[in-house]
């Protein structure tokens, strides 16, 4: 049984987490908070966006912040999923030799998949189990992730040649996408401070030990969703699925595939989390409108129209909200 | 302050189920009460308005008083299926989140409790509730259309109110407060009938014609206009105040008894009809108020009144009034069979005046028209000796002709306009022609032909009927009326007819010289039916056998 300390503390520590994180990366507040909340239920992030805004120093800064085992993977075509989850290797102790596991970067509690539209596809493949289930099976070997876990993949949008596309499955079990947009001129003035005077810039310690993120982790899963909530999520999900009788024309027009189930749990999921950061004890409208387009952005999938027309994703979600009525 | 608001939030969701049963109820209610409203207010208008027959509503204002009821019953029974009914709580309580910006507080307090979960988050968000004003009233407003339908219903159903118990004139000289139209029939006579004081009041009583305009159905104009001539030129006869009541009493009252218990009411109603028609001179008149006292058919009363209403203008424009004072004094004579006679002969001789009167009249009534006519204006004193005719049929000393116009005049059947047939209304009408017309059962050798009113006399002397075809309205000189009561037929067939609707009274009457008179009137009352009933001709026929042979009985 929660207590209510254990609430408050829980979100005491997850409002320094945020200030500390504020001190070293200027903006990106979205960013730091899908970050967040994807930590506390458990779920991925994937950032999309140009070099050099700050993708891997804000998963650095995440993971320092944390106090947790940190690792970046560097993502390249010739990059092999044994370079991920670790491999076996012939080892000789005593003069005998013998199969030892040896651990990839997977083994960490903050991973950054930096750039991992690069790898191959069969790569990218070796994250999904780490992803969901957070084991990593090598032989007949499974071995278990500690947690918290967490990955926080980057890609850019930019430089698509020699890219393999991040297929369905995989980006479906990102829990949250946010798109890292471009500082604007105060944040660029900050940015450009910080980092060119008092020797540059230092992260920042450690305010929270594993145990108190997954008590944290606890708590958000306790909060209450109204049931009318619920249904109103389903209802968003099955908008965006084409012939629904919930979808607005423009998905009708444009959408191939609607959002999975999945997207409806890390909906849920993310509000939850959403109203732990802010402080409430249920989960509101507000909450779950301030997580719908992180978590559905990167599900849908366009048809030929949508993809030939240009149509841009958050437009069309934003269509899907006006038209579901909430009661 | 604190605690009023923390039993609030602990009885929230009851209070929140309360107001949606309440709106959902006077939601339904709503539209239970303004269409149920608004058919019962279209009925009514149509009934006012003489769209729909108004044989359909015999008891227009018990029938209002009923139906009236039923929009109040159903309004409480959608209501209170209301009440019953089960009310999806999550949503209500997220619509009431929604509208009050609670942040899902009550929505989420509620999923906890259906869970039974306990914990900080329970004990939280009902602090936090306590501290919100929850006005639910503002979360679950009245809609405007409810509102609209619930109080208009009520409008509506005002305005049926209105309808049906305000006085109006309905087609037929009707009025919605009528007897009849109110359930008069299950009415004792005795009600129904004014204080005879009144008609001293009204006498006195000058309506300006607004008033008129406004509210006076053609009987009331009626009566003023006999009580008019009545006073200025004496058209009627010192009894004109006998059938001033009576006709007084007849609006008032003017529901059939039929009711046995009313029996005693009815035949004393006879023999005032009797007194206060005898009092007028004018056949024409007398004949066309008998049977608008009589008529049931709102349609056939409404023409009678204007033709009565036709014949007192008439009346009033010839200033008649040497042939009404004669009549008063055949009147005051009438005992003795000479002054009888000898008013008959002054009849003869306004013969003249007659004809004229029956040019003027002969838009509606064409030659037989002009002969009724030519009797009411100018044989006024042969009525008056009506009482003394019967004792000289007895004595057969009178001539033939003479004892035939008595005969004519002291009939209870008068010539009824709407059944003339085409050959008929050239004709001049006496009672064998209405018979003759009526039905072949009742065909005569007698009759008259087309001619004067002189000849009348002739014809009818010359084509009596043989004894043994005699009926009541036979005037030869061998026809002795005798008064009988009434009997049912042996065919149980009539019996079975009779009984449909109209009881007829089958015993022997107490009051004999009305047997003959109650016969007519139950065959009128049956007459009536026949509208309603659509009954052919066959079976018309099989009725009026059965009413001739009560007739034959009495009058042999």
């Amino acid at each position: 049984m929660i207590t209510e300390e254990e609430v408050q503390q829980a979100q005491s520590n997850f409002q320094k987490i945020e200030e500390s994180m504020a001190e070293v990366v200027v903006g990106q507040k979205n960013v730091i908070n899908s970050a967040l909340i994807c930590l506390l239920c458990r779920g991925n992030l994937l950032l999309e966006g140009v070099p050099g805004l700050g993708k891997t120093l804000i998963v650095r800064t995440l993971a320092s912040t944390l106090g947790l085992e940190f690792s970046r993977i560097q993502f390249t075509p010739d990059l092999m999923p044994a370079d991920i989850v670790g491999t076996n290797i012939i080892t000789e102790k005593r003069g005998e030799r013998r199969f030892s596991f040896s651990e990839g970067p997977i083994f960490a509690n903050v991973v950054l998949a930096d750039e991992i539209n690069r790898a191959t596809p069969k790569t990218q493949a070796a994250l999904l189990e780490a992803m969901e289930e957070k084991t990593v099976t090598v032989g007949n070997e499974t071995y278990s992730l500690e947690e918290p876990f967490i990955v926080l993949a980057t890609q850019n949008p930019i430089e698509m040649e020699g890219t393999y596309p991040l297929p369905e499955a995989q980006v479906d079990r990102f829990t949250f996408k946010e798109d890292v947009r471009y500082p604007d001129l105060e944040e660029l003035v900050e940015i450009a401070e910080r980092n060119t005077e008092n020797h540059g810039l230092t992260l920042p310690e450690s305010r929270v030990t594993g145990e108190e993120i997954l008590q944290a982790r606890r708590v958000v899963e306790e909060i209450p969703l109204a049931v009318e909530l619920r249904r109103y999520v389903a209802r968003l999900v099955m908008a965006t699925h084409p012939s629904s009788e919930f979808a607005p024309s423009a998905v009708d027009s444009y959408v191939e595939y609607g959002a999975s189930p999945r997207a409806a749990l890390s909906l849920i999921r993310g509000a939850k989390a959403h109203a732990f950061l802010a402080g409430e004890y249920n989960v509101s409208l507000e909450d779950i409108e301030a997580t719908f387009l992180p978590a559905f952005r990167h599900r849908l999938i366009f048809n030929f129209r949508g993809e030939s027309e240009g149509i841009e994703v958050e437009k069309l979600l934003g269509e899907v909200w006006e038209s579901v009525e909430v009661v | 302050m604190k605690e009023n608001r923390e039993r609030n939030v602990k009885n929230i969701f009851a209070r929140v189920k309360k107001r949606v049963r309440h709106r959902a109820g006077l939601r339904r209610g709503g539209i239970v009460l303004s269409l149920l409203s608004l058919i019962l207010l279209i009925y009514l208008a149509g009934l006012r308005l003489g769209f729909l027959p108004l044989t359909l509503t015999p008891r227009l204002r018990l029938i209002s008083l009923v139906l009236l009821t039923l929009p109040l019953a159903f309004y409480a029974l959608a209501y209170l299926s209301a009440l019953f009914k089960s009310v999806d709580l999550n949503r209500a309580t997220f619509v009431l989140d929604r509208r009050l910006g609670t942040r899902e507080l009550t929505s989420s307090l509620l999923s906890l409790e259906e869970e039974g979960k306990d914990g900080p988050f329970l004990s939280k968000i009902r602090e936090r509730l306590s501290r919100l004003e929850i006005d639910l009233r503002k979360a679950f407003p009245l809609r405007k259309t409810d509102l609209i339908a619930n109080f208009g219903g009520l409008l509506t159903l005002l305005l049926v109110l209105a309808l049906a118990f305000l006085p109006a004139s309905l087609p037929g000289g009707r009025s919605l407060n009528s007897p009849s139209l109110l359930g008069g029939r299950g009415k004792r006579a005795g009600e129904g009938r004014t204080d005879p004081a009144r008609g001293e009041e009204l006498k006195g009583e000058e309506k300006s014609p607004e008033e008129e305009e406004a509210g006076l159905n053609d009987r009331e104009r009626l009566l003023r206009k006999v009580r008019e001539l009545r006073e200025g030129e004496g058209v009627v006869s010192r009894e004109g105040d006998d059938l001033l009541r009576y006709l007084e009493e007849k609006m008032g009252g003017e529901g059939l008894v039929s009711n046995s218990s009313d029996l005693s009411d009815l035949e004393e109603m006879k023999r005032e009809e009797e007194r206060g028609l005898a009092a007028i001179d004018d056949q024409k008149l007398r004949s066309l108020l008998e049977e608008l006292m009589e008529s049931e058919d709102p349609g056939r009363s409404s023409e009678l009144v204007e033709r009565a209403d036709r014949r007192l203008s008439q009346m009033k424009k010839e200033g008649t009034g040497s042939a009404a004072q004669s009549g008063e004094e055949g009147d005051r004579e009438g005992t003795e069979p000479e002054t009888g006679e000898s008013k008959r002969s002054e009849a003869r001789t306004g013969e003249g005046e007659g004809d004229r009167v029956a040019e003027e009249d002969g838009e509606s009534g064409g030659k037989s028209e002009g002969q009724e006519e030519e009797k009411g204006s100018g044989a006024g004193g042969e009525e008056n000796g009506d009482e003394t005719l019967s004792e000289r049929r007895e004595s057969s000393s009178v001539k033939e002709g003479e004892r035939r116009e008595g005969e004519t005049a002291s009939s209870p059947y008068e010539e009824r306009p709407e059944e003339k047939s085409p050959s008929s209304q050239s004709e001049p009408r006496t009672e064998e022609g209405r018979d003759q017309d009526e039905s072949a059962d009742f065909d005569r050798s007698g009759g008259d032909k087309p001619g004067e009113g002189s000849a009348v006399e002739e014809k009818g002397s010359s084509q009596a009927a043989p004894p043994d075809e005699r009926s009541l309205t036979d005037t030869s000189p061998e026809f002795s009326l005798q008064r009988l009561p009434g009997k049912t037929a042996s065919d149980p067939s009539f019996r079975e007819y009779l009984t449909l609707g109209v009881p007829i009274e089958t015993g022997e009457s107490e009051v004999e010289d009305q047997g003959e008179r109650k016969v007519n009137v139950d065959y009128q009352k049956l007459r009536s039916i026949f509208t309603w009933k659509s009954l052919s001709e066959e079976e018309e026929k099989i009725v009026r056998r059965y009413f001739d042979g009560l007739t034959r009985s009495a009058g042999q």
